[in-house]
């Protein structure tokens, strides 16, 4: 490689960092969060009516998870984005894929809430039950927070996988972490390096969060001896 | 003050009880006992409405519930019939989440809507009442399994049931962490609470029951007080059930080897 066009590279190298930083300061970090804050409670909704004995709130929550699992994330992106239009609903780049993401993740979540709920033992209903307490007081009392705690690691690891999937705004033209790096790709013409970089962010934030989520296990781990 | 009557519950295509008929007097202590698979268990779990029995009535303390055939409970009953009785579990059941101190005052604070200082003093003195004074803010992990099932008799206490239910709680225990659990039973029966006790502790049953039920495949089929069953019992099943216990109840093995 000759010293010029090293310099040139590191040239754009120093020149991309701060607008990539902006992109996921911008987009990439608040659509993960408000996605996955939203995905959460749709997805407590989704497994307690799984969970549910009764038909007309179990059933649609199944083809709920059994539809959106079934189809890509990209697919149902373009679909709101691309496709709605046609139907007169014509939604901004942000908010669209807000709402992509939320309605995959919720599914995805869901699934994890469902089975850890069913995995705690039924003695634990009962133990509740046999002190008067109603089945709201019994799911908010002891069912939930002991789901919570078993959940945590498969819905961490659902986040970070979250925050990784959120580059796909860059295809409704967002300007994210991912979609700065696009742009500035295309005209330098060094893609190599400018998906490096981005490659980079997206690792150091997943690193923190890998730790973030182990804090978390030990905080609620804590009965667990 | 516990009447039933025609007690029927089946679980799919097998019948489990087949018509349960038993009075249980205020300060009694009637102990069930029977082969496994005999419906103790099941019996403990309709007196408690954790099971939900398809025919019968049931009254305790003056509320009475009836089932059968367009008899669909209504939550609201079964929480506040639930309410006046207390349940000991065989593998306690205690809330993992929860400290011992915790599980006690659980049901004072959600469902008494005590405040927690009132809950907080009774719960200690519960726990201080079955020995264990200095454990009260260990988690159920922390504790031995005698001493989680004292903390499961302080639990199901604190709600002052009119009457204590304990299915088989010495069964899933270490043979040297039973006795601690039937100390504490048998000082509530001399303060003269109700209890209800499935059991295969056959001297407990012995020393400490007013009254001995017989069950087997669904039915009580003999019933008296202690002397009774384990000494003048004519009925063939029982003398057959007592037999393998030949520790627990001498009597019992040497009539059977005198015969």
């Amino acid at each position: 490689m000759s010293q010029e066009r090293a310099e040139r590279l590191w040239e754009i190298f120093l020149h991309s960092l701060w607008p990539l930083l902006q992109g996921m300061l911008k987009y990439t970090i608040p659509l993960s969060i408000i996605s996955f804050g939203l995905s959460l409670i749709f997805a407590l909704l989704i497994a307690l009516a799984g969970l549910s004995h009764q038909p007309y709130l179990r059933l649609p929550s199944r083809f709920y998870v059994w539809i959106v699992r079934g189809t890509p994330i990209l697919v149902q992106l373009f679909i709101i984005f691309y496709g709605l239009p046609s139907l007169g609903i014509v939604l901004p780049a942000f908010p669209t894929v807000v709402i992509a993401l939320t309605v995959s993740e919720a599914a995805y979540c869901s699934e994890i809430m469902r089975s850890t709920i069913k995995s705690l033992p039924q003695g634990q209903w009962k133990a509740g039950y046999s002190l008067g307490m109603s089945p709201f007081q019994v799911l908010r009392r002891v069912i939930l927070p002991q789901a919570a705690r078993i959940s945590i690691p498969p819905l961490g690891s659902q986040f970070i996988s979250l925050f990784k999937t959120s580059s796909l705004a860059a295809l409704v033209t967002l300007p994210d972490l991912f979609g700065v790096a696009k742009q500035i790709a295309a005209s330098t013409f060094e893609p190599m390096l400018l998906y490096i970089v981005a490659a980079g962010y997206y690792l150091a934030i997943c690193s923190v969060l890998t730790v973030l989520q182990h804090r978390l296990e030990n905080k609620f781990g804590r009965y667990s001896l | 003050m516990l009447k039933i009557s025609e007690l029927h519950k089946s679980f799919g295509q097998t019948e489990v009880l087949r018509g349960i008929d038993l009075h249980v007097a205020k300060g009694q202590t009637t102990i069930v006992i029977g082969p496994s698979g005999s419906g103790k268990s099941t019996l403990l779990n309709c007196l408690n409405l954790l099971e939900i029995p398809e025919a019968g009535t049931i009254e305790l303390d003056g509320l009475r519930m009836t089932f059968g055939e367009g008899e669909n409970k209504r939550i609201r009953e079964l929480i506040s019939y639930r309410q006046k009785t207390g349940m000991v579990f065989q593998s306690h059941h205690l809330f993992p989440h929860r400290t011992a101190l915790e599980n006690v005052i659980e049901g004072l604070v959600v469902v008494k809507r005590w405040n927690r200082i009132d809950a907080t003093k009774r719960g200690k003195a519960l726990l201080e009442k079955v020995g264990l004074g200095e454990f009260i803010d260990r988690f159920p992990a922390q504790l031995s399994g005698g001493q989680q099932q004292r903390v499961g008799i302080a639990r199901a206490l604190a709600m002052e049931p009119a009457i204590l239910l304990f299915d088989e709680p010495t069964s899933a225990l270490d043979p040297e962490l039973v006795g601690e659990v039937l100390l504490v039973m048998k000082e509530l029966t001399r303060e003269g609470m109700t209890l209800v006790v499935a059991t295969h502790e056959m001297k407990f049953a012995r020393e400490v029951g007013d009254r001995v039920i017989f069950m087997e495949k669904g039915v009580i089929s003999d019933d008296g007080n202690p002397n009774y069953i384990f000494g003048e019992s004519r009925n063939e099943r029982v003398r057959q059930f007592l037999s393998r216990f030949e520790t627990g109840n001498e009597l019992a093995s040497t009539r059977i080897s005198a015969n």
